[in-house]
């Protein structure tokens, strides 16, 4: 096996091992929030009990709601992100048999895209409520220490992924076709 | 396809089966019959000139455009 291969292992394996890594994580953070979720719902009087005291404005019932849509969120978040990671996956898995030029990659890719322009979406939408949130709670009563900032913009970088992985997945159309084409070639 | 490749009919007239030719021009068999077939999508000039110098023909014996076909 030349030196070229073995890297290329190298950065195939660290690639595979990180994406499995990030499911199981996400995964536990999916089952974490799917947990929180209701307990945030049952235990609703506790919470605006508890934030009446960090907060000088006691905060109404409807701050409860707005945190289990954040949760929501957040869980949606999260099953996006699980979606593109498995495509992503599988695309490493062809790339190692040596086969990345198929139809179906292209697909996954296309898939990735809306996946991550849906991330784009909610993380933005996310930011706002979080933002809207955090008005509604109003000023932080002095003795208490309590600090928090979110920032609801739409992310540039984020626009340019979904760009890049849509091209993306057409030039592995196009790859797909010139690989059949190969292939019927005597 | 509009392209018709007549290698069974200069097989025949060269007396030699698919198989003796797959080993003559160094091409697998179920390339062959691809080709044979008319399901080849496209043909090497080396695969080409290979079969036309072991079947002694030139390319337009070997290949023939017929609009309806």
């Amino acid at each position: 096996m030349t030196q070229a291969k073995e890297q290329n292992d190298i950065v195939l394996k660290s690639t595979r091992g990180l994406l499995i890594f990030s499911k199981w994580l996400l995964m536990l953070g999916v089952g974490a929030l799917s947990v929180a979720l209701p307990v945030v719902l049952v235990f609703h009087e506790k919470i605006v009990t508890k934030l009446a005291d960090v907060f000088v404005t006691p905060p109404g019932p409807e701050v409860v709601g707005l945190i289990g849509i954040l949760i929501f969120l957040g869980i949606t978040l999260m099953l996006l992100t699980l979606f593109a990671l498995n495509r992503l996956r599988r695309i490493v898995d062809s790339v190692g048999e040596g086969n990345p030029f198929t139809r179906i990659n292209g697909t996954r890719l296309r898939g990735m895209g809306i996946a991550v322009l849906a991330i784009q979406v909610v993380t933005f939408t996310g930011g706002l409520l979080a933002t809207g949130l955090l008005s509604m709670l109003g000023e932080v009563k002095p003795d208490q220490d309590f600090h928090m900032t979110i920032e609801g913009s739409i992310s540039l970088s984020g626009i340019l992924l979904v760009l890049l992985l849509v091209i993306l997945a057409r030039i592995f159309d196009r790859g797909a076709e010139m690989q059949e084409e190969l292939e019927g070639t005597i | 396809m509009a392209i018709l490749v007549k290698l069974d009919d200069l097989l025949h007239d060269n007396r030699m089966t698919l198989t003796e030719l797959a080993e003559r021009v160094d091409i697998t068999l179920a390339n062959l019959s691809i080709l044979k077939t008319g399901k080849a999508k496209a043909m090497r000039f080396s695969t080409l000139e290979a079969i036309c110098r072991e079947l002694d023909c030139q390319p337009g014996d070997l290949l023939v455009f017929e609009e309806n076909a």
